[in-house]
């Protein structure tokens, strides 16, 4: 059961391992004249290496034959030759490498492009490491794909197709040995293509694995040293990777024995060429020229197998990188499918969301979401009212389904079902960027562009002045510290803002959204405390951001739901209670038994 | 990059026999060239067959084992590498087992280390891509020159002037041109890392911002730097493999010309000719891995730079000038310390004149914000680094005089980066006890709770212990701290990052073993402080205030106030 289970999945992964191939052979052959291109040169190649070899064995056979150069212009031609080979070889390196610099570039600014589409429910934290690592490392790994693989591919088709048509013209049984070994050949690498490949390839896992684990215990050092146990350790790693070598090694004798296989038939072959050719000389059946013209081609004839077998590895690479990069060209946004009611309008324009100056109406209707590689849903039948004016506050414990809440209304996840409505239109309907025009938000850990101070308080808002941008920091609470550096507003931020202090990136991050004076204002609140001075201005700027709009706040201080319009209390994925502070005090329902577990009455 | 060459020499066998078998391989290549030119030009005389019988055998013969003796290389070569990463792995581990901790941490641990090993993986392959190909080189050119010797002197200087120019030559006028023209494109490239970075971390202030377009704008127009330059530099790496064809051919040729005159006065007989020539042909392919491995020399030579700079730091040797020597036989009543300061820096104090004592069978907690020193006092309590000035004494005897391994196993720690190595729960829990039996680790786990994995002591934790949540982490180092039958444990932010009630389940399971050992638990949520002893609050380097819960909170002072904001948060 378990062999045919793996066997299945083994053959789904070489199917993809094909769609592969062909989906990187389609994006060649959208650059206009790449293949023509390869293959002609290629052609050329072919031509000029049996000219060569045509001239080499004449002068050859005149000097030992005749003992003189019938003609020296002969000489002449073979160095030209040899030039042109090398030159062609060139271009078509050059020729390939610029192929693959446009594939490549447009690759990237597909995937940038599409990650933005996908957004910050695809793009979370944790996972930005393997995106950028395939964004330029694996789409770099096709390079090779393109300027060698491929190639060598068309090459491996042309080259030794002329040399056979060739060689029967001269001496049809070298043209037979030819042709019977090549397929032979072919035989061979498709057999370590398949078997040997995969079982080397699990056995380089392996060994990576085992280079992790190594990883592992350099990074847990502190807790053997408290052990006692670090110097016993050394032993431990010495002989797992020993016992290791020595299993991989037994594996390795038997991968390397079809490669021998490969070769022995090339080495092989010619010497076959070589013998049945002296005979035949021997017994008078042909002359010296041709003969030694046959020989001198033979080796040429196999070189492309043996190139396209150095070069398998960059197939192998490049495909395994390409299949990550179509992994996520192949993600789709999520959408579930949406019934609208009637009193919902589909369409919106900007008027239509900015009539009311004291924010939005959003309304949500038996929504429920439920993330994709989870196997129960975090909200279900989500029913909740945002007033224009007010403050809602989201309370209840973690995993509850909060953030996922402002998450749908921010647009960065898409509800399997029911309806989010802004003012009565469908905010599903909106394009993400149309509908995020009317958010400000502020995350619980804000994330602060390389640049200026005030070039990322402006890019809440493009058009805003300086005075506007000082004005906003004032409101918060930032405009104190940012004059206090000596580059005031123009202090370069690097690395996620990594020189403030969290208070003072808290109170950044509430100034670019003041200043975006957006109807609809989203906030999550740090869950742990800051400073004693940062919770007191934290505290007050939260009040001063709810005025004249309409604010959702994910709570987590006691004044910030003590001051709530009206609190939303979650539980399991559900509402369980609303209303404001006083009212659910005197409930004595889940809130209050909540408060109360954590000591606060 | 002499020292990792000194890695390769600790296996002078498998290293000698692996590059006599790499030249091997070449020589039969040239044998079966030249064995079949020499077969058909004597063919062509028309001798009796019996006369070639040895030339067909030859033929044969380096046919065969030219497959034979590359597959051995393989094998041997393989084999050479897998043991010279053992070695670098072993003397690397030894040398960052004697650093100071103190080093370690300062210095972002996590990517320090995991470049150490990508840098090793880097160097295994110095033999297979750097020093085989260059011997080879040598080798193949040293006797292709004295075989030539026997023909013509001057044609043996000729292709050693091909050798040159083919394998030392192109190869650095190669490395020349590309190390120019790379560094312009690595600084576009690492530009575009740094710019997606910020963008694919700031995905969620990008869409509310409305930046979507804006960033696309920026990124295309880099990466169409990129392109300009990568385009501009497109068949340079093409060139290696056109002028090693170049230079072989034309090797080819110059012999075969400057044998010409020779064959037509006699000094060199016209039925070798074609041998010549093909022979001369094959030799060169000794050369073909050697513009690569001009590539990867430099490759290796900066990861080999970087990781002997680590392995050589003076600064992150341990400092023992103490002899340890004394073996701790008793149980200590107290553990004192005495005017402890430290900076990590040398500049900015962390603490600042530290002196307070934990009595045996005491619970004290240490309390402050992040910065104000917690933490270092259990680093130096463990002896991971000593301190500028002050003495930490346990039982009358200096720490510093203390035996290191037997010092140690007096404390079980319970900390935030408890480490959960990727190998099966109970090789994880016999680090605390290595003769423990399957039922002791069991019991230890029935104890603190997790008795839903002690039917499996198999199961395999994943990298980082991945697989248990951050609350069952914690409850396996408290189990390792009880198998460890220490007298003091440390709860060094062991519930940081939890939720409430898995916070509330390890302090409850912790009540319940303590039994009459000596905690210190240093912490910034101010929980079960009632239950404390004593509590030292800690602001900047110093003990501002110290006493039990009542008394600290009545004083109405610092302590009060962490207490009032911390009462304000709602982690639920």
């Amino acid at each position: 059961m378990e062999n045919a289970a793996e066997n299945k999945t083994d053959l789904k992964n070489r199917k993809s391992g094909m769609h592969t191939h062909r989906r990187l052979f389609a994006l060649a052959r959208g650059v206009h004249g790449f293949f023509p291109g390869i293959a002609f040169i290629s052609l050329l190649i072919a031509a000029v290496v049996i000219t060569q070899m045509y001239l080499l064995s004449i002068v050859i056979s005149d000097v030992f034959l005749l003992n003189k150069v019938s003609n020296p212009m002969h000489l002449y031609y073979l160095i030209a030759c040899i030039a042109l080979r090398s030159i062609l070889l060139w271009v078509r390196e050059r020729f390939a490498q610029q192929t693959a610099v446009s594939i490549k570039s447009g690759l990237r600014q597909n995937l940038f492009s599409h990650l933005i589409k996908l957004g910050p429910a695809y793009t979370r934290t944790g996972k930005t490491g393997e995106l950028i690592a395939i964004l330029m490392e694996a789409v770099e790994k096709l390079d090779d794909y393109f300027t060698k693989y491929i190639p060598s591919v068309i090459h491996i088709i042309i080259l030794p197709v002329t040399i056979i048509i060739f060689t029967f013209s001269i001496d049809w049984p070298s043209g037979l040995i030819m042709t019977i070994t090549a397929p032979l050949i072919l035989f061979f690498m498709w057999l370590i293509g398949t078997y040997a490949k995969k079982l080397t390839q699990d056995q380089w896992g392996q060994m990576s694995r085992l280079s992790s684990h190594f990883l592992d215990v350099l990074q847990g050092l502190k807790t053997l040293k408290i052990f006692g146990m670090n110097h016993q350790e050394a032993e431990n790693v010495y002989k797992s990777s020993d016992d290791f070598r020595i299993i991989t090694m037994r594996v390795l004798k038997v991968a390397f024995l079809s490669g021998m296989v490969l070769e022995l038939a090339a080495s092989i072959s010619i010497a076959l060429v070589a013998v049945q050719v002296g005979i035949r000389l021997i017994e008078g059946m042909m002359s010296f020229q041709p003969g030694l013209f046959v020989l001198l081609l033979a080796p040429e004839f196999y070189l492309p197998f043996r190139t396209l077998g150095s070069h398998h590895h960059a197939g192998m690479e490049g495909s395994a990188a390409a299949q990550k990069l179509f992994e996520i060209m192949d993600t789709q946004e999520d959408s579930g499918s949406i019934k609208v009611p009637e009193n919902v309008s589909l369409s919106a324009s900007p008027a239509d969301l900015s009539k009311d100056p004291k924010g939005l109406t959003i309304h949500f209707k038996e929504v429920c979401f439920t993330y994709p590689d989870a196997d129960k849903p975090v909200l279900q039948n989500i029913n909740c009212t945002l007033n224009p004016g007010t403050l809602t506050a989201l309370a209840g414990p973690t995993g509850s389904g909060k953030s996922t809440l402002a998450r749908l209304l921010l647009g960065f996840l898409h509800p399997d079902s029911g309806i989010i409505s802004a003012n009565n239109y469908c905010v599903m309907e909106m394009e993400k960027e149309f509908w995020q025009q009317f958010i400000a938000y502020v995350p619980q850990h804000p994330h602060f562009f390389n640049g200026t101070i005030l070039e990322n308080l402006l890019m809440s808002k493009p058009h805003a002045n300086m005075d506007e941008a000082e004005h906003a920091a004032q409101r918060s609470g930032a405009h104190a510290f940012i004059e206090q550096l000596p580059q005031g507003y123009h202090t370069p931020l690097t690395d996620n803002a990594s020189r403030l202090s969290g208070g003072e990136k808290q109170r950044l991050a509430i100034a670019r959204a003041l200043l975006k004076d957006a109807p609809l204002l989203i906030m999550d609140e740090p869950t742990s405390s800051l400073d004693p001075e940062s919770e007191q201005r934290a505290a007050e700027a939260t009040e001063l951001i709810a005025n004249n709009r309409t604010t959702l706040v994910i709570a987590h201080r006691l004044r910030t739901v003590k001051n709530a319009d009206n609190i939303l209390v979650f539980n399991k994925g559900t509402i369980a209670e609303t209303g404001r502070h006083n009212e659910l005090i005197s409930k004595k329902g889940i809130y209050s038994s909540y408060l109360e577990t954590l000591g606060i009455n | 990059m002499l020292r990792v060459i000194g890695y390769i020499r600790q296996h002078k066998a498998a290293f000698i026999g692996a590059v006599l078998l790499a030249a091997g391989t070449i020589l039969a290549g040239i044998g079966l060239m030249s064995t079949s030119g020499y077969l058909i030009s004597r063919a062509a005389q028309r001798p009796m067959i019996v006369d070639l019988f040895m030339v067909t055998a030859g033929v044969r013969f380096f046919g065969i084992s030219r497959a034979v003796v590359r597959y051995f290389e393989r094998v041997v070569s393989h084999d050479l590498t897998f043991k010279i990463l053992l070695s670098m792995r072993i003397g690397l581990y030894r040398q960052i087992d004697s650093f100071s901790q103190k080093w370690l941490m300062t210095r972002r641990p996590g990517d320090l280390l995991a470049g150490v090993t990508s840098d090793i993986e880097t160097l295994q392959n110095v033999y297979l891509r750097i020093v085989s190909p260059i011997i080879v080189a040598f080798l193949i050119g040293a006797l292709t020159f004295w075989g030539l010797t026997f023909f013509s002197m001057n044609m043996a200087w000729v292709t050693f002037l091909f050798f040159l120019l083919n394998g030392l030559a192109a190869p650095l006028l190669m490395a020349r041109i590309t190390r120019g023209r790379g560094k312009t494109e690595v600084q576009t490239r690492s530009r575009l890392k740094t710019f997606l970075v910020d963008r694919l971390q700031g995905m969620q202030e990008l869409s509310w911002m409305g930046q979507q377009q804006n960033s696309r704008d920026s990124f295309n127009q880099m990466q169409g730097d990129l392109d300009h330059i990568q385009r501009k530099n497109a068949g340079i790496s093409g060139l290696a493999e056109s002028l090693n064809n170049l230079f072989s051919h034309l090797g080819m040729f110059f012999v075969l010309v400057m044998a010409i005159p020779l064959v037509m006065n006699g000094e060199i007989k016209g039925v070798v000719l074609a041998a010549l020539t093909l022979g001369v042909l094959s030799s060169f392919e000794a050369l073909q891995g050697l513009a690569n491995a001009f590539i990867q020399y430099e490759n290796s030579d900066e990861a080999a730079r970087r990781l002997f700079s680590i392995a050589e730091n003076k600064e992150a040797a341990a400092d023992n000038s103490v002899p340890e020597t004394q073996i701790l036989s008793t149980i200590p009543e107290a553990i004192t310390f005495q005017d402890i300061s430290f900076s990590y820096d040398g500049v900015t104090p962390t603490l600042k004149a530290v002196s307070f004592t934990l009595s045996a069978g005491s619970c004290t907690a240490i309390v402050g914000s992040t910065g104000s020193g917690k933490s270092t006092l259990i680093n130096l309590l463990l002896r991971f680094w000593p301190p500028d000035s002050g003495k930490i004494m346990v039982g009358g005897s200096d720490i510093n005089q203390l035996e290191e391994t037997s010092y140690r196993s007096l404390f079980g720690v319970v900390s935030q980066d408890n480490w959960i190595f990727n190998r099966s729960l109970r090789e994880n829990l016999l680090l605390a006890k290595p003769e423990a039996t399957d039922d002791e680790l069991r019991e230890s786990l029935i104890h603190v709770g997790l008795e839903h994995f002690a039917h499996d002591l198999d199961m395999e934790p994943g990298t980082q212990g991945m697989r248990f949540s951050g609350g069952e982490r914690q409850l396996l180092a408290l189990a390792r701290a009880w198998l460890t039958q220490s007298h003091c444990w440390i709860f060094d932010e062991a519930t940081a990052h939890l939720d409430v009630k898995t916070e509330r389940k390890i302090l409850d399971t912790l009540w319940a073993l303590k039994g009459n050992r000596t905690l210190l638990m240093v912490t910034h949520r101010l929980l079960d402080m009632d239950k404390m002893d004593k509590i030292l609050v800690m602001d900047k380097g110093e003990i501002v205030e110290q006493g039990t819960h009542a008394i600290l909170l009545s004083a109405n002072n610092y302590y009060a106030r962490m207490f009032n904001h911390q009462n304000q948060i709602l982690s639920y």
